[in-house]
């Protein structure tokens, strides 16, 4: 471990939120999808369209379980903001996530 | 990953993707797909190896079972064991995985050295834990030597395990003889604390989150719960989706996501809730809606001393001015009559006028309240607890409950939210405010701290009596030298504490200050430290936290915590080997107990036969516990079951220690065995007698509080010169200061950097456009941020929100570290500003 020099200390450093992790991880994560009942029709299909997203099974009273695969913690989170930011989408609850370091 | 999903043969990621789909059709309560039913085996159920662990984010509680393989956490699911989450999870359930592996892990501990010796304006170098504690305990015993108990303190936190927080309270006020402990849940908790206290005479909300499946109606008091409670977001609009008749009603300083399923949307000017809480009491009056037998039955009136001041330094003009600064807490006893007149100024069509608010929505929102045939559920957060009338606010929300009888039954709940997931558990039942004891005790009450002397097997006159400086008096006595050894654990409170510039900085930075931080990562308050101690979190240790509806939870410790960091439950107990009781107690007190004379402050807190009662061998032979090997006995549990000692019998029964590592937690009090989801209520809570129907029996004649309290102006408005109001808050993405979600580099990426997020034709006005950078400038300070005039957060006109968890973009530079002079919380929604171009 490096020592950190007094003279670099600044509340305003930027390095100080900038960790980094081994690159190259694999993502698998289930959501359950809240929508108007009505909206299920039309919600489902735009969700499966999208890259890495499956769906798998919708309930009338307004559910859809989705997957996500994303080669990277970045389009992970890119893809599940853009579930919760489509049209109709009232919630997103994660349920399952697993990550697996392809690289150390 | 396309072409894995065609051939017959499952890949290794199909089978990881049908145990996600079957938890997830396991936590809907749908049936299970044929792809995940044909590829979910025991075998493959039994390649991660699984326990229950609580969320280590919020202070909803969720419980979230934790894959591990080969020592490391690879996977997390929403517990469907779990009665709050009931197999969900949230996005933040997504940093779980990874919060404890960042490249920036803290694994050594680092002094500020320079010549191979501690100095202040030295370099952060690595030492050996005999080295830290060797110059750590000098400066302890320094400042005790010169300036007594009072020269030492220590900040902690409400995510501080229960076994943590009570090993430090006991180590500073029974150990070190000082009250100068306080956490950061003093930043976020303490006017719900004060509200709960001055209305019902016991700490935490009656009803539980059952009462979301039971509310006809559902009224958010600024709380952004969509955001910051999603999960309690996500059984809510369940229950408003599933029942047509189920109304929400959202009050907020600007739009958020919850106004997508609002049916009452309210955006109100900040301060003027005070003003909306005495009209809905003044509707239900005038509208005749009075439960007058339940008001006669179980409830008080009095009138609350008014012009109490914004706990800012005495010689603040604000405070020479206020006539009751120092007796902000006094009331006097008044009839329903006085009372009824009292709130009559506050008629609709004023009340409209001064919050913004229409009338017609101010009149369905005080229907929801006046109509008994609605069961409403009251919800608030920071919004009622950072403000400077913040206790006034908790009190005026519990009148309309009571006025009607609406309360401690299902569905019918007013209902304070948490923002950390130990503020309930550790913070507030443990007790490590400046002023409290476990189980609601105070140190101010002789009583009370023979109860604890007793417990804690100490001599009489332990504990001192004078409560201690509560957390924003931390940072000015620093700064006035009058704390000289101070210790930091889990909270990064140079970037939470309002007003960085002018206490904070100046206080940690004194040079005849030693400033301790425990943390895992190199935060901005480690960086301002003189000595960092690396720090075992979450599952690599044994833990135990309690959420906002009062239930405790446990877990194991699932793997083992990086290079030498250590639990702060192991770095508490380990210090206190470093003294004797002649270093620390006075002469007068040891005579008197000679049988003290002569041991450590290990021996005298941690092996007292208690602490030291249950042997290594009942721990778990599956689960490491590195505390307990290096301790030689199974210390959670002796800390667990001295510390129930206090609460039992006293309305504050928790179950034995083994059980809750069965349970998905219990909520107390915990008689014979069975938890308490509605206190004060005959039939649901075992304290309450027969006959009664309801007893609020935290006082001494079991009846709660009705209290007259006016509206009152914000210490800072908005003026000629400062002609905005800032208001701070979180963004989902980035809980907390960002200290361990900041590491997650996808969620970092997201919000790269905090925005000030303004009305385009506030932008207009002063030309600027989304994207301009500006400067936001309060009378103390000011920072450099960005316009965002679009996105989810949409302020009002003469209204700025700006998140606070960017470091490098620190908001308390401009904050005001005005406080409520009941709670001594700080205000972090309300002062004046002006933005600029740069």
């Amino acid at each position: 471990m490096n020592p950190i020099p007094a003279s670099k200390f600044s509340t305003a450093r930027r390095g100080v939120m900038t960790a980094r992790f081994a690159k190259g991880s694999e993502h698998v994560a289930s959501l359950l999808v809240q929508v108007r009942p009505e909206n299920i029709e039309t919600v489902a299909p735009v969700l499966a369209g999208r890259e890495g997203v499956e769906v798998h099974a919708t309930d009338p009273k307004g559910k859809i379980i989705v997957t996500v695969e994303a080669g990277s913690d970045r389009r992970l989170l890119d893809t599940v903001t853009w579930i919760e930011a489509t049209p109709g989408v009232i919630a997103a609850p994660l349920v399952y996530h697993q990550v697996e370091e392809t690289e150390s | 990953m396309s072409d894995d999903k065609k051939g017959f043969r499952p890949s290794r990621r199909d089978v990881i993707k049908a145990q996600a789909v079957a938890a997830a059709a396991a936590a809907a309560g749908m049936p299970l797909p044929a792809l995940a039913s044909n590829l979910v085996t025991e075998k493959t159920k039994t390649e991660l190896k699984w326990s229950k662990a609580a969320c280590r984010f919020c202070g909803t509680g969720c419980s979230v079972m934790v894959g591990t393989k080969d020592g490391r956490v690879v996977a997390t699911h929403g517990d469907t064991k779990a009665e709050v989450n009931r197999g969900l999870n949230c996005v933040k359930g997504y940093f779980l995985s990874k919060i404890m592996y960042g490249k920036d892990r803290l694994q050594q501990p680092l002094l500020r050295m320079k010549g191979g010796k501690y100095d202040k304006q030295g370099e952060f170098t690595p030492v050996s834990w005999d080295q830290a504690f060797d110059v750590m305990a000098d400066k302890f015993k320094q400042a005790i030597r010169e300036k007594g108990p009072t020269a030492v303190g220590m900040f902690g936190s409400g995510q501080w395990t229960v076994w943590e927080g009570y090993a430090a309270s006991k180590l500073m006020k029974a150990g070190f003889r000082s009250n100068n402990i306080d956490p950061n849940a003093r930043h976020c908790m303490a006017s719900a604390v004060g509200g709960f206290m001055r209305t019902f005479g016991i700490d935490e909300p009656m009803g539980c989150y059952d009462d979301l499946e039971h509310a006809d109606a559902f009224v958010l008091w600024g709380s952004n719960m969509a955001e910051m409670h999603p999960i309690l977001w996500t059984r809510l609009t369940d229950r408003r989706l599933s029942n047509p008749h189920v109304q929400v009603a959202v009050l907020s300083t600007f739009e958020h996501r919850c106004f997508d399923l609002a049916d009452i949307p309210m955006i109100f000017t900040p301060q003027t809730d005070l003003a909306i809480l005495n009209f809905i009491a003044n509707h239900i009056i005038t509208t005749g809606r009075v439960n007058q037998d339940f008001v006669g039955k179980h409830t008080n009136f009095r009138r609350g001393n008014t012009d109490i001041g914004y706990g800012l330094r005495p010689e603040h003009p604000l405070e020479q001015k206020a006539t009751n600064a120092d007796k902000a807490s006094g009331s006097q006893p008044m009839s329903f009559d006085e009372y009824a007149a009292f709130v009559a100024d506050y008629d609709v069509a004023s009340v409209s006028k001064l919050s913004g608010v229409s009338e017609e929505n101010l009149l369905k929102l005080a229907e929801l309240y006046a109509d008994p045939k609605i069961k409403v559920m009251s919800l608030w957060t920071m919004g009622f607890n950072q403000h400077t009338r913040g206790v006034w606010a908790n009190n005026l929300v519990y009148n309309i409950h009571l006025l009607t009888g609406k309360i401690s039954e299902p569905g019918n709940s007013p209902f304070s939210l948490t923002g950390q997931p130990s503020a309930c558990g550790t913070a507030r039942e443990v007790g490590t405010f400046s002023h409290r004891l476990p189980a609601d005790l105070v140190v101010a009450n002789p009583k009370h701290r023979a109860i604890a002397e007793k417990i804690w097997k100490l001599p009489s006159g332990t504990i001192p009596g004078k409560p201690g400086y509560h957390a924003v008096q931390h940072n000015r006595m620093l700064k006035d030298g009058k704390i000289n050894a101070y210790w930091v654990q889990v909270n990064n409170n140079v970037q939470a504490a309002a007003n960085l510039n002018e206490e904070t900085l100046p206080g940690y930075r004194n040079p005849d200050n030693f400033i301790v931080v425990s943390d895992a990562y190199p935060t901005v308050t480690a960086q301002a430290a003189d000595l960092i101690l690396p720090t075992a979190m979450w599952v690599e240790k044994e833990g135990a936290y309690g959420n906002a509806e009062r239930r405790t939870q446990f877990w194991h410790q699932l793997v083992d915590a990086p290079g030498e960091s250590r639990s702060d439950l192991w770095q508490l107990v380990e210090f206190s080997k470093r003294f004797t009781t002649e270093e620390v107690w006075p002469a007068a007190l040891l005579d008197a107990n000679p049988a003290y004379k002569g041991k450590t402050l290990y021996e005298v807190l941690y092996k007292n036969g208690n602490v030291d009662r249950y042997p290594l061998s009942e721990t778990r032979t599956d689960y490491n516990n590195d505390e307990s090997k290096d301790f030689g006995f199974y210390i959670q549990k002796g800390l667990f079951e001295e510390y129930a000692a206090f609460g039992r019998g006293h309305a504050h029964d928790l179950a034995p220690f083994d059980r809750y590592h069965e349970e998905r937690g219990l909520r107390w009090p915990v008689v014979d065995g069975k938890e308490t989801r509605w206190r004060f209520r005959e039939g649901s809570d075992p304290y309450v007698e027969a006959g009664t129907e309801v007893q609020f029996y935290g006082k001494p004649d079991k009846k709660a509080v009705i209290f007259a309290l006016p509206y009152e102006p914000a210490a800072e408005s908005p003026d000629a010169d400062f002609d905005l109001w800032l208001s701070t808050g979180r963004v989902l993405e980035h809980w907390h200061s960002g200290s361990m979600t900041q590491r997650v580099p996808e969620l970092y990426e997201a919000v790269p950097n905090a925005l000030c997020f303004m009305h385009p034709d506030d932008a207009k006005a002063r030309g600027l456009r989304r994207g301009t950078e500006v400067r936001i400038m309060s009378r103390r300070g000011e920072i450099r941020t960005r316009v965002e005039t679009r996105g989810r957060n949409k302020p009002p006109r003469g209204l700025i929100f700006v998140p606070w968890f960017d470091a490098s973009q620190l908001i308390n530079k401009v904050t005001l570290d005005a406080t409520d002079p009941i709670s001594k919380q700080t205000d972090y929604k309300k002062c004046a500003v002006k933005v600029i171009p740069v």
